[in-house]
């Protein structure tokens, strides 16, 4: 069950946002967003916004800069990161590696809930039909996010956990193939598209990051996941002018907590690898 | 046949198997696989997801689609697509049950081949389909 906090309903106001280039005249015009209502399956989240307080949001009727993020609670938000969890993560847990990567990063964080039941997952609801062949709900949500949020001219920064690493890797390849099938672009003017994207993976599972976005990949060596699954795999490519970050904290068994990746945590590299980039280890934003 | 593909992939796999409206889907790490059931044909088609169009596709995207299949491996299976959904899968049908792990292995071509496709050939086929038509940048 997902817990609701009754009070943040009325908090549900407009979240300022470093991925949003509204005036504040146009922001206090916005609809509050409207939460899902509670008591729902998990499975149902799956693909949701999730704001401050665990609250779900349907990315259909909600926007991104309507959705409250969680905010650091150590200083000013600097800006914007959508964050995708990983496997077994209820929201709550996923909440609290939303809160702990705003208080590391200094930005604001809302998650894109992957609502997972293990190394499988079914991606369709029980009542789902052939409408639904061909639909991902986290994928499709973080897709579209990236393809309207870029071609509206505003750059984006997103952040995937394990499984969520896979997810994030996957959506980037989509929205590409979206600008190339649907908006007409040719491969290079899609990837210089692409260049407004800020990746970061953090124990992530996907291997093979299309060119364009500038990426910064964690990797504990201790942690079999992202040496087996993702960037530290044999055939990778973590992506043109990856900043690929490894530490070893030696136990196995706790090498693949969010913490410890937290504990490595460095402003993300700005080189996008399309020649115009300032290098590894570049400024938040 | 559905739940005995996922225990192949996952002994601890908690999916539920096909809707009553005889679909399924499941995401294997960076893939996505769908399967659909033909209790008239008593076929069960197995596909890896390429792409899901958001808006119809375009004649001359389909087009290029077909012209460029040809030439391209599509792990055993046939390029097929669903107009409901407007997705673009490979595809594979079954008429009798195959062994556990001769329908897992099958399936991993199919999305070996389905990712390729995603990452390869479709920048080939928006190549051949965009020559053809004036483009939409704004």
């Amino acid at each position: 069950m997902v817990r609701f906090d009754p009070a943040a309903r009325a908090a549900s106001t407009p979240a300022t946002s470093a991925a949003s280039s509204s005036s504040p005249a146009a922001a206090t015009q916005r609809a509050a967003a409207v939460p899902e209502p509670s008591g729902q399956p998990l499975k149902s989240y799956d693909g949701k916004f999730l704001g401050a307080n665990g609250q779900m949001y349907n990315p259909a009727s909600n926007s991104l800069q309507d959705i409250p993020a969680i905010k650091p609670q150590n200083g000013e938000s600097k800006g914007l990161t959508v964050f995708v969890n990983g496997v077994g993560a209820k929201p709550e847990g996923a909440t609290r590696e939303m809160q702990l990567l705003a208080n590391t990063s200094g930005n604001s964080v809302v998650g894109i809930y992957n609502a997972t039941e293990g190394k499988l997952k079914d991606i369709l609801q029980a009542t789902g039909d052939k409408f639904d062949l061909g639909k991902n709900p986290a994928v499709d949500t973080l897709a579209d996010l990236i393809h309207d949020q870029l071609r509206s001219g505003q750059p984006l920064h997103i952040a995937g956990y394990s499984q969520g690493g896979a997810i994030v890797n996957r959506a980037i390849i989509d929205a590409k193939n979206r600008m190339m099938l649907e908006d007409g672009m040719s491969q290079p003017e899609a990837e210089r598209l692409l260049g407004n994207l800020t990746v970061e993976t953090f124990a992530g599972a996907g291997s093979d990051f299309p060119a364009g976005p500038a990426y910064t990949h964690y990797m504990n060596h201790a942690d079999v996941v992202p040496r087996v699954f993702g960037v530290g795999g044999p055939f990778a490519d973590a992506g043109p002018g990856a900043d690929v970050r490894t530490f070893n904290t030696w136990n196995p068994f706790t090498a693949h907590k969010f913490d410890k990746y937290m504990e490595h945590w460095r402003p993300p590299n700005t080189n996008n690898g399309l020649g115009g980039g300032g290098g590894g280890g570049g400024g938040a934003w | 046949m559905v739940q005995a593909l996922y225990q192949a992939f996952d002994p601890a796999a908690k999916t539920k198997g096909l809707t009553p409206n005889n679909v399924g889907g499941v995401s294997i790490g960076e893939e996505s696989l769908y399967f659909e059931y033909a209790p008239q044909a008593g076929t069960l088609s197995v596909m890896a997801l390429i792409y899901r169009f958001r808006a119809k596709p375009k004649p001359a995207v389909m087009e290029a689609f077909r012209l460029v299949e040809k030439d391209e491996d599509k792990g055993g299976g046939k390029l097929d697509y669903q107009a409901p959904s407007k997705s673009i899968l490979l595809s594979r049908a079954y008429s009798a049950v195959p062994g556990p792990e001769k329908l897992k292995k099958e399936a991993e071509q199919l999305m070996t081949a389905a990712r390729r496709w995603r990452e390869q050939v479709v920048p080939k086929v928006a190549a051949k389909a965009n020559a053809k038509r004036p483009r939409n940048l704004t």
